[in-house]
């Protein structure tokens, strides 16, 4: 698993993936920081969290796109799957390795905090406890855009479908609380069932509990079952080409 | 020490690989041969664990590759066919890559420099893989195929693409490694196993056609004589003579190939040299021999004269799809004849058991 891990982190830093990931990321995100928090002036930084998952939807596909798509297309699983290591070991070499650029780049933005110590007094513990949720989020991301590029020899077609199940999830959490609405009028009874089903899977909704400076253990449950359950896909598909 | 019993691989409806079943002993070189698209890649997929088997065992050293997967690929290196190399890393870092990924025990750099010097890739070690030529990259996969020195190593074609100096160094190299592994290699070059196996398996279509040392079953090939004449004239006088030499099992036209003149296939009766008489004859009808050549024996003349060892009909013209044919009823013969065994079989048992109910 280290060696993968090694080689898989090696691999971001030369090619320009790496770098293309953590400047777009971070470019974006500071000029949220600067529009939301130094705009108007506010020190909570729960609205910019809630926009950087935005930018994860765009970043993460290029992040995971190449993982196991570009193997094989280079025919290089051919190497890893016949070396004697276990198929969950070269899952969670990779899946380590781009969760660890992630955390460079959650880091990165984290210098957002001691800016505003320079000019207002923002509550740090709670700021931190929302980091704590972006990455998890962005490892829920990860896991299922590695996931994506198991099933794929093309990266284009990998990232793609990733972009496109990021964004549906991310839209439909923003759609949980105006259906509520629509649907308390006319269809009042249904109302409550799909208001609840919709905040179930609701990833804006369990970030947003993050936001708020509470440390729950449902929302930290919530992405790494979700990660946690792309993680075992992608083995499972990988050990099932195997019997094809 | 790689033991393949009943071996079945098949993809949808399509049989890839019919009920293979080989042993390669311990310091063996076996020669894996076959016609593209025989089943010799999926074959040695299955036996290095990358492709699983819809039917049958391989065993490596004692192990399942199934239900031992990690302690058996521990003693495979593999060269598949396309080498799976980084090409964004150097050969040095590709190397090291590998090293650690098959936790290799030995001393890091003098493993690898011995590698790398046993392949001749040391003057390479720095550059990128991506930028060396087809010959360099066939020897880094090389490299990475011998690095943890397992006890087989199993290639598959390991020369196509190369040119023919680069053909005979890696050929060399595979010798030499011989001495120290079991290698299996596959080809459909029959010069090239030839000059490297002790042994040969060869297969079509997925099934086992034959299995024997390269002398063996050179002694049926040398049997052969087949020649390509070409003769100024016309063809129904030439053939005219032909047909009066003795000793000439057959004769075909392959029709006009040079203004004035027909080209023929002779095979003549094995052990008889009819060059001579052939000239002569010709000579004497004022017919002109403009060249007469022996036809180099390809793969299909060797599955042909496997398969005419094997059967009993003999057919003149070749293509894969008639050695089916010839194969059928040989099959058939083959099933009744075991059929019949097998009812004598029940017979003997039968008066077995009589007799011990006699006994009793």
């Amino acid at each position: 698993m280290k060696a993968i891990y090694k080689r898989e982190l090696r691999a971001y830093f030369k090619t320009p993936v790496g770098y293309i990931f953590l400047s777009v990321f971070i470019f974006f995100a500071a000029l949220m920081f600067v529009f939301i928090n130094m705009g108007a002036q506010q020190t909570s930084m729960s609205s910019f969290f809630s926009n950087v998952g935005l930018i994860f939807v765009f970043v993460i596909p290029v992040l995971t796109m190449r993982l196991f798509s570009e193997e094989r297309k280079s025919k290089t699983d051919q190497l890893l799957l016949t070396a004697p290591v276990r198929v969950s070991d070269i899952v969670f070499g990779k899946f380590l390795a781009a969760t660890t650029v992630l955390l460079i780049g959650v880091a990165a933005t984290m210098l957002f905090v001691p800016i505003m110590e320079l000019y207002g007094t923002p509550a740090v513990a709670e700021t931190l406890v929302g980091y704590l949720g972006l990455f998890l989020l962005g490892v829920f991301f990860v896991a299922l855009g590695m996931f994506m590029s198991s099933v794929t020899e093309s990266q284009v077609i990998a990232a793609v479908s990733t972009l496109g199940i990021l964004m549906a999830l991310w839209l439909l959490s923003g759609m949980s609380l105006q259906f509520s609405e629509i649907l308390a009028g006319s269809l009042h009874f249904l109302g409550a069932g799909l208001d609840w089903l919709l905040d179930f899977i609701s990833i804006n909704a369990r970030l947003y509990d993050f936001t708020l400076g509470t440390l729950n253990f449902v929302p930290v449950f919530y992405f790494l079952s979700l990660a946690g359950l792309f993680v075992f896909l992608t083995i499972r598909v990988i050990e099932r080409r195997h019997w094809k | 020490m790689v033991e393949i019993r009943n071996l079945t691989k098949k993809y949808g409806n399509q049989l890839a690989v019919d009920n293979i079943s080989f042993t390669v002993k311990k310091g063996e070189i076996l020669g894996f041969l076959g016609p593209n698209g025989a089943g010799k890649s999926t074959t040695m997929n299955i036996l290095t664990g990358y492709l699983s088997a819809t039917d049958g065992t391989v065993l490596i050293d004692g192990y399942d590759v199934l239900d031992n997967p990690v302690l058996a690929k521990k003693k495979i290196g593999y060269l598949p066919e396309h080498p799976p190399l980084y090409l964004d890393m150097t050969v040095r870092e590709y190397l090291d890559f590998v090293y650690d990924l098959k936790q290799v025990k030995e001393d890091r750099e003098e493993h690898l420099s011995k590698i790398c010097e046993t392949v001749k890739i040391t003057d390479v070690a720095d550059r990128l893989i991506g930028n060396l030529s087809k010959g360099y990259k066939q020897r880094v996969g090389l490299a990475q195929a011998m690095a943890g020195n397992p006890e087989v190593l199993i290639l598959d074609e390991p020369t196509v693409g190369l040119d023919p100096k680069q053909i005979i160094e890696i050929r060399s190299v595979i010798k030499k490694l011989g001495r120290e592994h079991t290698v299996i290699l596959s080809s459909h070059i029959l010069q090239e196993v030839n000059a490297v196996c002790e042994r040969l398996v060869i297969i079509n279509k997925g099934r086992l056609v034959a299995g024997d040392t390269p002398e063996n079953l050179g002694k049926s090939i040398s049997n052969e004589n087949k020649f390509q004449l070409r003769v100024a004239g016309d063809e129904r006088s030439i053939l005219d003579v032909l047909e009066k030499i003795g000793g000439i099992k057959y004769i075909k036209s392959l029709g006009r190939k040079e203004a004035g003149s027909i080209d023929f296939i002779i095979e003549a009766e094995p052990h008889v040299d009819v060059r001579a008489s052939i000239f002569n004859a010709l000579a004497e009808a004022k017919l002109p021999m403009l060249s007469l050549q022996t036809v180099d024996l390809s793969l299909e003349d060797i599955f042909l004269e496997v398969t005419k060892n094997q059967g009993k009909k003999e057919i003149a013209d070749i293509s894969e799809d008639e050695i089916e044919i010839v194969n059928q009823p040989k099959e058939k013969e083959d099933g009744a004849a075991e059929e019949l065994a097998a009812q004598k079989e029940k017979i003997a048992e039968g008066a077995d058991e009589d007799e011990s109910d006699l006994q009793a």
